[in-house]
């Protein structure tokens, strides 16, 4: 086909879209409030994810842990990182690598004079908590940990209603050390956290990490996980292999883990998440399809005469086809790019201001899989997905229209003009 | 030399009690260069053998040659490219593309045959021109008038100088004033370029200005009448 030929094809198919205006116009909205809703909809929902992935990391164990290879399996605290810090050292020294924590982790009875319960007892750094972790800015009462607190706790606003505690008030810790000996010791509540999360606010209760390894019986360099945090945790997979290469200086006791098998309930929970997303946009996007596929399929019936005069004149159906796909092409881009024009925008604005949800979740903050999530969403949009995403729409419609113009092939000639 | 060549031509739709004999056994020859009128009544086959002798139809019987082709083997590309290169049409409701401008219908052929731009737009200026319709060129169908529209469609059917063009009742929609003045049209084309016209009709005034009628009844020739 010459270059006028095709010109002529594409002048053909750009004016016969627009003939029925309304139709185009019906069907280029159709596509875009689709594509638009699939946008906004997963940035709000990758939003959701990656605070609480950020939630978890940064309260937890960051982006990777390093931990003895059988914690796992079963979290004791007899299984631990031995010469912590000079592997601590190792790692932090990588460009990537944002902060990294020592965390010392049991589980403990919490006593009062009022009560009893038991949760996770978390020894932390304090000082790196605060430049990493949420935790510190969520004391509803006294103040968070300082390096040099000994015998100091702050607990959860849920343990702390339940053992009717105040700050100053005493708090008593019952565990078992690594020797497998019971080991109490008797520590003043110096602050209150709230952060909204049942499990941490009824479970945890944090205090620095000489304490907890006095009360664990573990040594200075002993500690339960190491945990590191990334300046882009699209690298995390490449820093990983490399933090696990480190380890073999342990004589293969460790190991170092992502997140996602630490936190492996937050993991699945998003998962499953993502695959309702993407099966409500799966549904969406059908129904736009359907749209094109109608479209497509009344303006190929609808223009039959007209088609059938092309092929009396010696049109070949190829050709004919070819405007019907080119028609498509051009409907599949306005609605394609309107969508991702107003849904990514729309989350990119969003994802500037936030989008407060307080109302949704009742004037509070919500819940998900035993994370706190703030009542402002910030939507994230990735520009792979919208690529992906718009050229899947986009081609599955030009694909569909290849199909419904299968229709052109139908045509009598004759009994169409007789 | 003839042009179109019907032996022992016949066409049946359905089958059995139902069965309907368009044609039967038409035996007919058309020369170059031929200005005929095919005339009937409804029903009498006109537009079948039309449809046979463009190859937008095949007889159930019978062989049908185009410029020494014979056609009732061909497939649907190569019919489809024998209509583009030898065959121009002239429909009875205009059948115009309606996205096109009245240039670019006459153009339409040329551009199928892959004539360059420039080359077709030259032509196709210099037809419209003669079929009266200068300075419309960039018209759109809608906004000609029906003669307008048919005049467009002879300048489309025969811009490309094919051996034959055949027109269905090209009349039919048409005033009497406007359908005497095609009828002059292609005559002088006729004249000009020896085109080969047949038409369709039950008209007087196409049977008047044709060199030859073909009367058809039930299918079968009835009788020829020349000039």
């Amino acid at each position: 086909m010459s270059n006028s030929a095709f010109l002529t094809l594409v002048r053909q198919s750009w004016r016969s879209i627009w003939r029925n205006w309304r139709r185009t116009l019906i069907t280029v909205s159709a596509i875009s409030l689709g594509v638009g809703m699939a946008v906004l909809f997963m940035a709000l929902a990758q939003g959701v994810y990656s605070e609480m992935i950020d939630t978890a990391v940064k309260s937890l164990g960051g982006h990777f842990t390093i931990e003895h290879k059988d914690y796992r399996d079963s979290p004791s605290v007899d299984l631990f990182v031995d010469n912590a810090q000079v592997l601590q050292k190792k790692i932090e020294a990588f460009p990537e690598i944002k902060g990294s924590k020592v965390l010392v982790l049991g589980q403990g009875v919490y006593k009062s004079a009022r009560g009893t319960t038991g949760g996770l007892i978390m020894g932390i750094n304090p000082a790196t908590e605060k430049l990493i972790s949420d935790l510190p800015e969520k004391m509803v009462e006294g103040e968070y940990l300082k390096a040099e607190d000994k015998g100091k706790v702050i607990v959860g606003k849920t343990i702390a209603d339940q053992l009717k505690l105040k700050v100053g008030r005493k708090i008593i810790v019952s565990t078992n050390d690594v020797e497998g000996e019971l080991s109490e010791y008797r520590y003043r509540v110096t602050g209150i956290f709230e952060t909204k999360s049942p499990e941490l606010d009824a479970a945890v209760i944090q205090m620095t990490v000489a304490t907890a390894q006095q009360l664990f019986g573990l040594e200075e360099d002993q500690v339960s996980q190491l945990g590191f945090l990334v300046k882009n945790p699209g690298d995390r997979d490449e820093i990983l292999e490399q933090a696990s290469g480190l380890t073999t200086t342990h004589g293969g006791s460790l190991v170092a883990l992502p997140w996602e098998t630490v936190q492996k309930e937050l993991a699945d929970y998003i998962r499953v998440d993502r695959g309702g997303n993407w099966i409500m946009q799966v549904i969406i996007i059908g129904l736009c399809l359907f749209t094109i596929w109608n479209t497509i399929l009344m303006s190929v019936l609808e223009r039959s005469r007209e088609f059938a005069v092309m092929l009396a004149l010696g049109t070949s159906y190829l050709r004919i086809r070819s405007q019907v796909a080119i028609e498509s092409v051009f409907i599949g881009l306005f609605g394609v790019f309107a969508g991702l024009a107003w849904g990514g925008g729309l989350a990119a604005y969003l994802g500037q201001k936030g989008l407060d949800i307080m109302d949704l979740t009742g004037g509070k903050e919500t819940n998900v899989a035993g994370f706190a999530i703030e009542g402002i969403i910030y939507p994230k949009v990735e520009p792979e997905f919208l690529l992906y995403f718009g050229g899947g729409v986009f081609f599955t419609a030009l694909l569909m229209s290849v199909f419904a113009s299968q229709n052109v092939q139908k045509i009598k000639v004759t009994d169409v003009l007789r | 030399m003839s042009i179109i060549t019907l032996q022992n031509v016949s066409k049946t739709y359905g089958e059995g009690e139902i069965a309907v004999h368009a044609l039967r056994g038409v035996d007919l020859t058309i020369e170059h260069g031929d200005f005929v009128a095919v005339a009937g009544p409804s029903g009498s086959g006109k537009s079948t053998m039309l449809n046979i002798m463009s190859g937008l139809d095949r007889p159930t019987e019978g062989n049908c040659h185009i410029a020494g082709t014979e056609i009732t083997q061909l497939s649907s590309n190569e019919l489809s490219k024998l209509r583009l290169e030898k065959v121009g049409f002239i429909f009875q409701a205009y059948n115009l593309l309606p996205v096109l401008t009245a240039l670019e219908n006459t153009e339409y052929v040329m551009m199928m045959q892959g004539v360059p731009a420039q080359e077709r737009t030259e032509k196709a200026k210099v037809i419209l021109a003669r079929v009266g319709l200068e300075g419309k060129e960039d018209r759109f169908p809608h906004e000609l008038s029906g003669g307008q529209q048919q005049r467009v469609a002879v300048a489309r059917a025969i811009v490309s100088e094919p051996a034959l063009v055949l027109a269905d009742e090209p009349t039919a929609n048409l005033d009497s004033e406007t359908g005497y003045a095609l009828m002059d049209l292609m005559g002088e084309l006729n004249q000009e370029k020896g085109t080969t016209f047949i038409f369709s009709t039950h008209d007087p005034k196409v049977m008047e200005r044709s060199n030859e009628i073909i009367r058809l009844h039930d299918g079968k020739i009835l009788s020829r009448d020349k000039d």
